[in-house]
């Protein structure tokens, strides 16, 4: 059944022309495929389409929308939440030093393959924080968690990307 | 030599200076600290590099070239589907109310005792025709197996879509017990080489399946105006016809409350 799709509003292509990569980029760090990556950008967007338009304060756009995207994957997916209980300092003890020049040395996909071995927990933070640019109290409010908690899991989040780095290279 | 504290490494770690937020306050301590601590500094200098690296590296990955095209297409779609359910005759009605519903459950009770022990097939009423009988055993066949493959959402506009996208008939009108709050599955299921779409409701933990198809399927079918009711060893149905389309409920619950679904 085919019929002509009429025209969408001209602000709502200009958002998905700004956002759409970077939601890209965060949905795939989470779902770890292209299909679905793609999935929960576009649901993400019909979710805007019908309800996000109202909203008034336009500086919490973006906000809302990694938000949402991050909801959605985590109601089509039951997560296996695995609360790693590492001490943080065990894992600087252990910590490989990883340099820039070696990160600058690896491909785009092994630095994608090696964030995406970080537990889901860790990698949620880390994937807003180097992917999409957002402040830690926007991380916080997207994952629904305190400010000191992002910040921990940055932390141990860095710690295990850094093991998976070193395998890498 | 002494590490430097972790908290202020914590507190760093999330701290991006390039977006030019403030920092928190734990994050100026750690900053103030670094100023006296060789080490902390040296080691905050090599963080923000392997970050910058990181984010460099991870901002590279391809994005389809095709996804904005494929949004925006969605979209207007959605809105297009969204337009054709909302232009669809509510069949909810007032009686609903709370003040008509002693009534209404008095009618409703005197129905399915009618139905149950003294409705019998007449002449005067149309019935489900051979084809349409087969069709409604296989598809009850099919529930029972557990084998349909559906689409869930909560989302009723999704729902429409995905039957709308696979080909398969969309309800163009919604029995008075559901709304689209209720919708939670759909499925493509073809009978007979017969397209049916598969919408599937939750009503106080009962769950109902609403088949339709299109009446261009089943040409030989006579108008169905009143609704059918019959139980067949343990499945409920309704059927009945409305402009161009035939429409099968089915569920496991009891004909009292099928009735008061319609």
């Amino acid at each position: 059944m085919s019929r002509p799709a009429p025209e969408m509003p001209p602000e709502f292509e200009a958002l998905v022309a700004e956002y759409y990569q970077s939601l890209y980029r965060f949905g795939f760090s989470l779902a770890k495929n292209e299909a679905d990556a793609s999935d929960l950008v576009q649901d993400t967007f019909l979710i805007w389409a019908r309800k996000g338009s109202g909203l008034r304060d336009q500086s919490k756009v973006k906000s809302w929308l990694f938000t949402t995207l991050y909801r959605e994957f985590l109601r089509l997916r039951r997560r296996s939440v695995r609360q790693a209980d590492l001490d943080p300092e065990e894992f600087d003890r252990e910590l490989p030093a990883v340099e820039s020049d070696t990160v600058n040395q690896l491909e785009a996909q092994d630095a994608l393959a090696a964030l995406q071995e970080v537990d889901d927990i860790y990698r949620e933070p880390l994937a807003l924080f180097y992917l999409d640019d957002l402040s830690y109290k926007e991380i916080a409010a997207t994952l629904d968690i305190p400010i000191g908690t992002v910040m921990s899991r940055l932390s141990r989040g860095k710690a295990q990307l850094k093991r998976f780095l070193e395998r890498k290279v | 030599m002494e590490r430097p504290p972790h908290s202020h490494r914590d507190s760093l770690h999330a701290y991006h200076p390039a977006r030019g937020e403030p920092p928190t306050d734990a994050c100026a301590e750690a900053l103030e600290a670094s100023l006296a601590d060789a080490e902390l500094r040296a080691w905050w200098e090599a963080e923000q590099a392997f970050d910058a690296a990181m984010r460099d590296k991870l901002r590279a990955i391809p994005v389809p070239g095709d996804l904005r095209g494929r949004i925006l297409a969605a979209a207007a779609s959605e809105q297009a589907m969204a337009a054709k359910v909302e232009a669809m005759p509510s069949e909810r009605s007032n009686w609903w109310h709370w003040g008509a519903l002693a009534s209404t459950a008095a009618a409703v009770m005197f129905l399915a005792l009618f139905y149950t022990f003294f409705a019998t097939p007449t002449v005067l009423q149309a019935q489900p025709n051979d084809q349409l009988q087969s069709i409604m055993a296989q598809l009850e066949a099919q529930l029972d197996s557990g084998e349909v493959e559906r689409h869930r959402s909560e989302d009723y506009a999704s729902l429409v879509r995905h039957l709308d996208v696979a080909g398969a008939p969309v309800p163009k009108f919604i029995p008075a017990g559901f709304d689209q709050q209720s919708g939670f599955a759909c499925a493509y299921l073809e009978v007979d080489g017969v397209p049916v779409g598969m919408m599937c409701f939750r009503v106080d933990d009962g769950v109902y399946h609403v088949f339709t198809i299109d009446r261009r399927h089943l040409p030989d079918q006579q108008d169905l105006p009143r609704e059918v009711v019959q139980t067949v060893n343990d499945h409920c149905r309704a059927t009945w016809t409305r402009d161009d389309q035939i429409y099968i409920l089915v569920t496991k619950e009891p004909a009292e409350k099928v009735l008061a679904m319609l």
